[in-house]
């Protein structure tokens, strides 16, 4: 599902809240959402359906929504989509006790608005929001601004278990401040992974892909800075987004784009909100990272 | 397959002769030459080598075998196993020989003296041997003698993916690779020839690329933050095996393939294992030995398959 969701000016954020909710748990028509929404600016593409179902609409502001592993219908993944003052945040938890509010493991990331995709009550604005059975994801633009961190999205996304410690019983989901990780940080918070000792650990992760080190995006020898020319054709390949901390977890924990179907563009490549088909699929480049000279998108369904 | 070929002196005509059967299918080790000590030479063929003869009268003490793509049954893979500069082993690959004029067409370009495999010239020795139709694998020793001079790298000639969109069945995906370069940071892997992403053919040294693992540059590799490393690398007494991928990006923008899936080669972290010792892959229980690729400060190892 992708849905460019407009808010009008004065809107508040927990319609807001309640709209985005709505969509990420399967809403598919405009006008089933809120009076806040600029409905005739908003549209949702519906062919990838999410699995997402709200769990607990904790107040205005706060909700929860589950949804099952792709591995164990019985396991589920929790996120928690929050309006803050000044954006929208995703948190993770391993479970939720509806009755006390209560959990387990919660990914690191605060409430801090250094994670948040911000909003514009004043004078309105939009998000883009992509759901699929394993991940959610958020890109706010409002204000003349786009994303958050370094331009960059929120992504909730299950991951594959390339630990050989980490089984289908186990949490294998995170949260990814998609900006400031391109930019080398430790962003992507797995809600809880077993280290290499086998103790249950909410440690924070790296962004990565095949060959190329957390902090090497823009080294042309060691990821892609461009398309592949052959013949007539200009073809680049969708490189596959790992997240990994090698000292901590032993190997790369897991395999983010086999889950979303997210994936990261060439450096420098498509500019941002650009229209695409691969493999017969439909995706859009939305800005990962942008600092002065330097972008990666990455390719998210468009439907 | 894993042949440890015991030799008893510096025969070259029968130590080429002896790496040549068992790269083509021998297994019982009393077929050898008399120069190989058959009471310390063993052969493990739960692989089978996969290799056949193409020409054996390549040159002094040299042949060269083939073997088809694993997508392809008719378009072969050649390596030139060449003792004719003693006391080395040389391997290299090419896209096809000319078994009547003994030629190659686009042989990889590797030959330092540096990454040759060693015969000992004073007496007895060994020569590791790991193969099956998608690779070969190499490794001299003897008394005080690990591999090439280089850090003690280790010789491959290895199949890898398809990953490049302009290389099709029809098309050569092999390329020999010296180990202990790669580990440093350098263009280890010479593929037979490849196409720039601006769709140029190149060959020889400007075929030349990298290999690292999932989330590690090419530089990165003795680098903890980014590769495990220590004794304590491994997941609850399990050694994580990562897989090898063939890149480089300012060349051919995405990675050219990688050699585990197909050739079951894969590897370990640094410091983390000890040479010959086996292991046991947890993911799928076979058993596989630890091979010293790079002898340093952290020693690298890759893991082939026991056998």
């Amino acid at each position: 599902m992708y849905a460019i969701y407009k808010y009008k000016a004065g809107a508040s954020s927990s319609n807001i809240l309640s709209d985005l909710v709505a969509l990420i748990t399967g809403e598919t028509v405009v006008s089933n959402l809120s009076s806040d929404c600029d409905q005739v600016n908003t549209s949702i593409t519906s062919v990838v359906a999410p699995t997402w179902v709200l769990y607990e609409q904790i107040s205005a502001t706060r909700a929860i929504l589950r949804a099952p592993y792709s591995d164990n219908a019985s396991l589920y993944k929790y996120i928690e989509v929050y309006a803050s003052s000044f954006g929208i945040m995703l948190f993770g938890y391993d479970s939720w006790d509806i009755a006390t509010d209560t959990y387990n493991w919660k990914t690191q990331n605060t409430s801090s608005s250094t994670y948040d995709q911000g909003f514009d009550l004043t004078n309105g604005g939009l998000f883009h929001v992509f759901a699929g059975p394993n991940h959610t994801a958020i890109a706010a633009e409002e204000s003349g601004n786009f994303g958050g961190n370094y331009n960059g999205l929120l992504l909730a996304s299950e991951y594959t278990r390339d630990l050989s410690n980490n089984n289908n019983t186990m949490q294998s989901f995170c949260i990814i401040d998609t900006g400031t990780s391109l930019n080398g940080g430790d962003f992507a918070f797995p809600v809880v992974s077993p280290d290499k000792t086998g103790n249950l650990i909410n440690t924070a992760a790296y962004v990565t892909s095949k060959s190329s080190g957390f902090d090497s995006w823009f080294d042309g020898n060691s990821f892609a800075t461009a398309f592949i020319l052959n013949g007539s054709d200009s073809e680049f390949e969708l490189s596959p987004i790992y997240i990994g901390n090698a000292s901590t977890y032993g190997h790369p924990i897991g395999n983010i784009s086999e889950k979303s179907d997210v994936w990261c563009l060439p450096t420098n490549s498509l500019p941002n909100k650009q229209y695409f088909i691969y493999n017969t699929s439909n995706y859009i480049s939305m800005y990962a990272y942008k600092s002065i000279g330097d972008i990666i998108c990455f390719a998210l369904r468009s439907e | 397959m894993r042949a440890e070929y015991h030799y008893t002196t510096n025969t070259y005509a029968d130590i080429a002769s002896d790496i040549q059967a068992i790269l083509t299918g021998e297994t019982d080790k009393n077929n050898l030459s008399a120069t190989c000590d058959k009471t310390n030479t063993f052969i493990i063929s739960t692989v089978a080598a996969g290799w056949q003869i193409h020409d054996a009268s390549a040159g002094t003490n040299t042949f060269v075998v083939k073997a088809p793509h694993i997508d392809a049954p008719t378009n072969y893979k050649y390596a030139i196993i060449d003792l004719s500069q003693n006391p080395y082993i040389k391997l290299h690959a090419c896209e096809s020989w000319d078994e009547i004029g003994h030629t190659p067409t686009n042989k990889t370009v590797n030959g330092s003296t540096s990454e040759y495999q060693r015969i000992n010239t004073a007496g007895a020795g060994i020569i590791h041997i790991f193969a099956s139709e998608r690779f070969i694998a190499l490794v001299g020793e003897y008394t005080g003698v690990w591999g090439g001079t280089e850090a003690g790298t280790v010789s491959l000639v290895v199949e890898y993916s398809r990953g490049a969109p302009w290389n099709p069945t029809t098309y050569p995906s092999f390329a020999f690779i010296k180990t202990a370069t790669g580990y440093s940071g350098n263009l280890a892997v010479y593929p037979i020839k490849g196409k720039t992403r601006a769709g140029v053919e190149v060959t020889g040294t400007n075929a030349q690329a990298y290999f690292t693992t999932i989330g590690v540059s090419y530089n990165n590799i003795r680098t903890d933050a980014y590769f495990p490393t220590g004794v304590d690398a491994a997941i609850e007494g399990n050694t994580p095996y990562f897989p090898i991928f063939l890149y480089r990006p300012v060349n051919y923008a995405i990675p050219l393939g990688q050699i585990s899936t197909i050739c079951d080669i894969w590897m370990a972290p640094m410091g983390l294992l000890t040479n010959k010792a086996t292991d046991t892959n947890s993911d799928n229980s076979n058993e596989y030995v630890a091979i010293m690729t790079y002898n340093s400060t952290y020693d690298g190892h890759f893991l082939f398959r026991n056998g």
